[in-house]
């Protein structure tokens, strides 16, 4: 019995790590998956986005959840709540939510796909319970896209099929491509890489800055690192799956003094910051109310506070209000 | 009717024994597939798997280039034989080695032998494996290795050095040739590639950064959908 569910297991990771290179090599080839044309800069807006194009954001966020993620609004309640709580934190700014990271084509796992069901059905399960065992399959599918983005010989097929997206879901914000209104994006554990490598294509395609921030992220050696304005990594002591990338991918290396993450280093682009003991996952997390640091914040606070003064301090958000005495 | 798929059915499993006990390094793994039938034809069979299987973890190469799916079988397939094929040739070249060294071994159980080196590439779809791939493709040409080596060692009685000097020369002589005499050949391959795969297979991923990621507009009316 130990053996067949071993084997079982072994099968099932087999399986999802080779079909993850295969999702992003396969719409690329046209092989499943629409293909789009890239956006170029002046290019006609959605009816929806027309309006809100009239009065655009100072400053444009996109989120791009962690592997927990299911689709785009589907993901662990921890972090829809730090998202909600968050926004108010960026005055001048539109959070853009909708998009999917995992997926080349923005189709989340419930959506039209071979699996739906299944992932319906885990779907189901972590709304009963989020810590049933068996919805870490979402975690280990959405784990192996993240190892694909961090690949070079797949990264920048798969980077270009979320920036596309990520270009999409500005628009029908109604983002200006060619505005040069600046982009922050925002990712969280393997949504950092994800946005690291999406930023190889996002300045071209929008004409404007990008900055990423990291939040706990897996990040490699990602020639994205060419193309950002700055990157934020931010990271807790007690976080060792973030401590990983460093580990994991030679170019992070100090022996390679010319790869793309050296090089940002040297330039000034990389800014790295301990928000304290931080854990990845469990009690202690970036998205923690019930730890309390000790100025008397929660953990969820001060990782919010951290973002938005470290994009204040670029200028790219707007003072917070003064509140009434 | 019945009588072919036994027949096929017993071909297949000579050439999963062969493939296991190779892999298993077993040192007798000659002597086993030369008592079976076909034996010739079990050991091209294992080449052509292992071949086809490596391009499998190679295929970002057929993906990046559009190759659509019928071709990329057929490629598969093609690259099974030019795979084979290139075994012969290394082990031309470990033979002629062997005679230049003075120790002489016979033609046919050193390609048969190299051929059953193939074995360990029919987990060449693994290198397909997001970040560990290109390792595992490593571990797989290193295990390839000590499977000729195994075996010409219990074949010919020779110590693991001077199999290893033999195996080594041979491998550098087929290196040298690659980017000499033959070259006509190298260009002949790539061209029946082209064919197979209907295109010019000269895309590379490191093009879709310069193509896309470039900020100057020069490029600006290149899309996607090329």
């Amino acid at each position: 019995m130990i053996n067949l569910l071993f084997t079982g297991l072994l099968a099932l990771l087999l399986l999802s790590a080779l079909a993850a290179p295969l999702e992003s090599l396969g719409w690329w080839a046209g092989w499943f998956g629409e293909r789009e044309p890239a956006p170029d800069a002046a290019g006609p807006l959605a009816p929806t986005a027309q309006a809100r194009a009239e009065n655009p954001a100072r400053h444009y966020m996109v989120y791009l959840s962690g592997i927990g993620a299911i689709t785009d609004s589907s993901l662990p309640a921890e972090e829809i709540e730090w998202l909600d709580r968050f926004e108010p934190k960026l005055p001048g700014t539109e959070l853009v939510r909708e998009v999917f990271p995992y997926s080349v084509t923005n189709a989340g796992l419930t959506g039209n796909r071979m699996f739906r069901r299944s992932w319906t059905y885990m779907e189901k399960l972590r709304l009963k319970n989020e810590k049933n065992l068996l919805t870490m399959t979402i975690n280990l599918r959405n784990l192996f896209h993240v190892l694909v983005s961090g690949d070079s010989r797949y990264g920048p097929i798969y980077s270009l099929g979320v920036a596309q997206e990520i270009v999409k879901a500005l628009e029908l914000r109604g983002y200006r491509l060619g505005s040069g209104i600046p982009v922050t994006v925002l990712g969280w554990s393997g949504g950092g890489q994800v946005a690291v490598g999406a930023a190889t294509f996002l300045r071209r395609m929008l004409g404007a800055p990008i900055r990423v921030v990291s939040v706990g992220g897996l990040l490699s050696n990602d020639p994205g690192l060419d193309h950002v304005t700055r990157l934020y990594h931010f990271y807790g002591d007690k976080d060792p799956i973030q401590a990983m990338g460093g580990k994991m991918y030679i170019g992070r290396w100090k022996w390679f003094p010319e790869s793309h993450w050296n090089r940002a280093m040297r330039r000034g682009v990389i800014v790295m910051t301990s928000l304290g003991p931080f854990s990845h996952n469990g009690a202690g997390n970036y998205f923690d109310w019930t730890t309390i640091a000790p100025d008397g914040r929660p953990y969820a606070e001060v990782t919010m506070d951290a973002i938005a003064d470290a994009l204040r301090a670029e200028g790219v958000l707007d003072q917070p209000k003064a509140t009434a005495a | 009717m019945s009588e072919l798929f036994d027949t096929l059915w017993r071909f297949l499993g000579y050439v999963f024994t062969g493939i296991g006990e190779a892999n298993r390094l077993n040192p007798r793994v000659f002597e086993l597939v030369a008592e079976t039938p076909w034996s010739n034809w079990v050991i091209f069979v294992i080449a052509v798997l292992g071949g086809a299987s490596l391009l499998i973890g190679q295929s970002v190469i057929l993906f990046v280039n559009r190759v659509q799916p019928a071709r990329f079988a057929l490629s598969l397939l093609i690259n099974g034989v030019v795979f084979a094929l290139s075994l012969v040739s290394w082990a031309a070249a470990i033979w002629l080695v062997s005679r230049i060294l003075g120790s002489p071994m016979p033609f046919g159980p050193v390609v048969r032998m190299v051929g059953l080196g193939a074995a360990p590439y029919i987990w060449g779809f693994l290198v397909l494996i997001p970040w560990a791939g290109p390792l595992i493709g490593r571990v797989l040409a290193v295990w390839s290795l000590l499977v000729v080596l195994a075996g010409l060692m219990q074949l010919y009685q020779t110590s693991f050095l001077t199999t290893l000097l033999g195996v080594g020369s041979g491998w550098l002589l087929i290196t040298l040739l690659t980017y000499t005499l033959g070259r006509p050949i190298i260009a002949l391959r790539n061209r029946l590639f082209r064919r197979v795969s209907g295109t010019a297979l000269d895309a590379r991923v490191t093009d879709l950064l310069a193509d896309f990621a470039r900020d100057d507009r020069a490029s600006s009316d290149r899309s996607v959908q090329r």
